[in-house]
């Protein structure tokens, strides 16, 4: 077994991925990942990372009224047969997406920067308790991707051993928060969230109900998670509006 | 020898299936075709065919899964803004299938039900019913003979469909006050409205809060106690923490200081949730609040102080927390979070003091509140090279215009 070459141990192929070398260093650079396999390779998987996060969809502006098809590109992204790390790094990468998401909506804002809460300025009750409601919203959703997006990926069709046992757990605890939360939501008016409240309580329901290692029960899910758009919603939701 | 290998394996899986307990293969019912239609219809919000699907699913003695395709029907019937056939499917589901894992969730749609057509008796009946024994250990649906076909709807509602809010029942029974003192026998629950609950109906403590929660709009001071209870008393923190956003996201101010003592009394889990609540659906003044809690709290709920002080950006309370607190993890995050909060001005000022041990987490502070000017500002006059070498690695991660050229100049000149 050869160790890695030393120019990749110090750093210096994410420095070069990230832009961050001075121009003489990176040119050798250039002329080192020619000959080194090492560091080509680790930064052919900076590149894949990067492929997958940047494959992810503009949630900022979801194509009207179309909220399916996700499932099909988180497919096309994790389950395609792999070589070397790239399934192992996409994956990375999503478990990145949600840990951020989680990280983010902890702190209730959409940067690291927390901006002040929107406390009501009137004094009033209702936009406290409203923007209150979003907070929980935006978090609770986050946790629930941890549900959903392992359920999307795993393979329906594939070795009937192959246990969601994480993911029943989880949604049996989830499932009464997401009731509780959709219909605080409800009446508050906060109908975006409330209806991706809903669709998640469906996948949940059906989730912890599932008995075993039962692969069609598994499919069927996968169908309603697709069916309703709910990973793009759940991602579109907190940003877009509730 | 090669050719036997599969029919040994055939052989073996015939015996591994044989051998495998009843209980393993009753727990794998597999849903009829017809069952994932209905589910397929459900899952495209196609309600009329989904109830066609499952009104014959459910009426079928062959199919294996009608508790389930009883608790579909009555779902999507109220999808389909038929509330009082919700209602009666919920009703017959409970009586034929007593035991199946279906009814509870049934249950909590029959609260939701009883929420949208104001039938506050219903709700009331729900919070104050006694709580069940324990679930017996083989949970399985019990089978009936013969389910009843189906047919004219018996008329036992007494609302239409989607009735624009009814009037409340004239006597509204009047649920046990949880202020009454401990000596005095408890008040017995309503009798059930005959029309929505039977003899085969129960509750359970989610479905209370579930009732408690929607009760909360008409009868507050009835059921701020209530939640209170379950709250400081329940054995799961689960439950407790759900009483407690049931208090917190009313808004009300006696519900209010409820979550305040909750958070202060309250066992190590509860009051982390209240205290969450807190920061999230507290007033303006909450930070105070929240100060107190700090006080008196367990390291646990400190740091969920802390978090808390953060996402509503209180810079001036955890510029207290860093100033006052002796333990280092909670003194390190307080100045972290004090960053996450915006609260660059103040971590200079800490940093200004030159106590050795802020430095780092005041570093990374503002490195999250992106302070390219403060951090260069600290790699400018930082005398320690350690320090310095940190504060420029994370310009080098900020890569903002102004860090590059800082970096940059900073290159040339040495």
């Amino acid at each position: 077994m050869t160790s890695p070459c030393t120019i990749q141990q110090r750093g210096s192929v994410e420095l070069f991925f990230y832009d961050e070398l001075d121009p003489a260093a990176r040119d050798e650079m250039v002329a080192h990942l020619r000959v080194c396999g090492d560091c080509a390779g680790a930064l052919e998987d900076l590149n894949v990372i990067r492929k997958v996060l940047a494959g992810r969809p503009d949630v900022s502006a979801p194509p009207a009224g179309d909220w399916s098809g996700f499932t099909r590109r988180l497919d096309a992204a994790i389950l395609r047969p792999s070589t070397s790390y790239t399934g192992l790094l996409a994956t990375a990468a999503l478990l990145a997406i949600v840990a951020l998401g989680v990280y983010v909506a902890s702190r209730g804002a959409g940067s690291f920067t927390v901006q002040p809460a929107n406390i009501a300025s009137d004094g009033g009750r209702t936009s406290v308790a409203t923007t209150g409601m979003k907070a929980v919203g935006a978090q609770h959703l986050e946790r629930s991707k941890l549900v959903v997006l392992g359920l999307a990926s795993k393979e329906a069709g594939g070795t009937p051993t192959e246990d969601w046992a994480y993911e029943r757990e989880l949604a049996t605890s989830l499932l009464k928060d997401t009731r509780l939360y959709r219909l605080a939501a409800e009446e508050r008016g906060l109908t975006s969230l409330a209806g991706v409240m809903r669709d998640l309580e469906l996948v949940l329901l059906e989730t912890s109900m599932a008995e075993g290692t039962n692969q069609r029960a598994l499919g069927q899910i996968q169908r309603i998670i697709e069916k309703r758009g709910l990973i793009e919603k759940m991602d579109a939701v907190p940003t877009v509006g509730m | 020898m090669k050719d036997r290998i599969p029919a040994v394996v055939f052989a073996l899986a015939l015996a591994g299936a044989a051998l495998m307990p009843p209980s393993v293969a009753a727990a794998e019912p597999q849903s009829s075709p017809r069952m994932e239609k209905a589910k397929n219809y459900i899952a495209e919000e196609q309600w009329s065919r989904a109830i066609d699907v499952l009104r014959a699913a459910s009426a079928d003695p062959k199919e294996r899964s009608r508790d389930e395709a009883l608790f579909w029907l009555a779902h999507s019937l109220h999808q389909a803004r038929d509330l009082s056939g919700a209602v009666e499917i919920i009703a017959q589901l409970e009586r034929n299938f007593p035991a199946s894992r279906w009814v509870k969730p049934a249950r909590s749609l029959r609260v939701e039900l009883a929420q949208k057509l104001r039938r506050d008796d219903v709700l009331w009946w729900t919070a104050t019913s006694p709580l069940p024994p324990p679930p017996p250990p083989t949970p399985a649906p019990v089978a009936v003979p013969a389910p009843p076909a189906p047919g004219p709807r018996p008329p036992v509602l007494p609302h239409a469909v989607t009735p624009p809010a009814p009037p409340p029942p004239p006597t509204p029974p009047v649920p046990p006050r949880a202020s009454r003192p401990r000596d005095v026998p408890p008040i017995p629950p309503p009798p059930p409205p005959s029309a929505w609950v039977s003899e085969f109906s129960g509750s359970d403590r989610d479905l209370r809060i579930q009732a408690l929660g929607s009760l909360m709009r008409t009868d507050a001071p009835r059921v701020i106690p209530m939640l209170r209870e379950i709250a400081l008393e329940s054995g799961s923190p689960r439950e407790a923490s759900r009483a407690v956003f049931v208090l917190a996201q009313s808004g009300r101010p006696d519900a209010h200081s409820t979550v305040l003592e909750v958070a202060k009394r309250g066992a190590e889990l509860v009051s982390v949730a209240a205290v969450r609540e807190l920061g999230r659906f507290g007033g303006p003044k909450v930070s105070d609040d929240l100060l107190q809690v700090y006080g008196t709290g367990n390291p646990r709920v400190k740091y969920q102080v802390v978090s808390s002080l953060g996402e509503r950006a209180a810079t001036g309370a955890l510029l207290q927390i860093v100033q006052t607190e002796s333990d280092r993890g909670l003194c390190d995050t307080a100045i972290v979070t004090l960053g996450q909060a915006g609260g660059r001005a103040q971590l200079q000022r800490l940093y200004a003091r030159g106590r050795a041990e802020w430095k780092r987490p005041i570093i990374t502070g503002l490195f999250n509140a992106r302070a390219e000017d403060e951090l260069i500002q600290i790699a400018d006059r930082e005398i320690d090279d350690e320090i310095r070498r940190e504060v420029l690695a994370r310009l080098r991660l900020l890569g903002t215009p102004k860090a590059k050229a800082y970096l940059q100049k900073v290159q040339v000149s040495r």
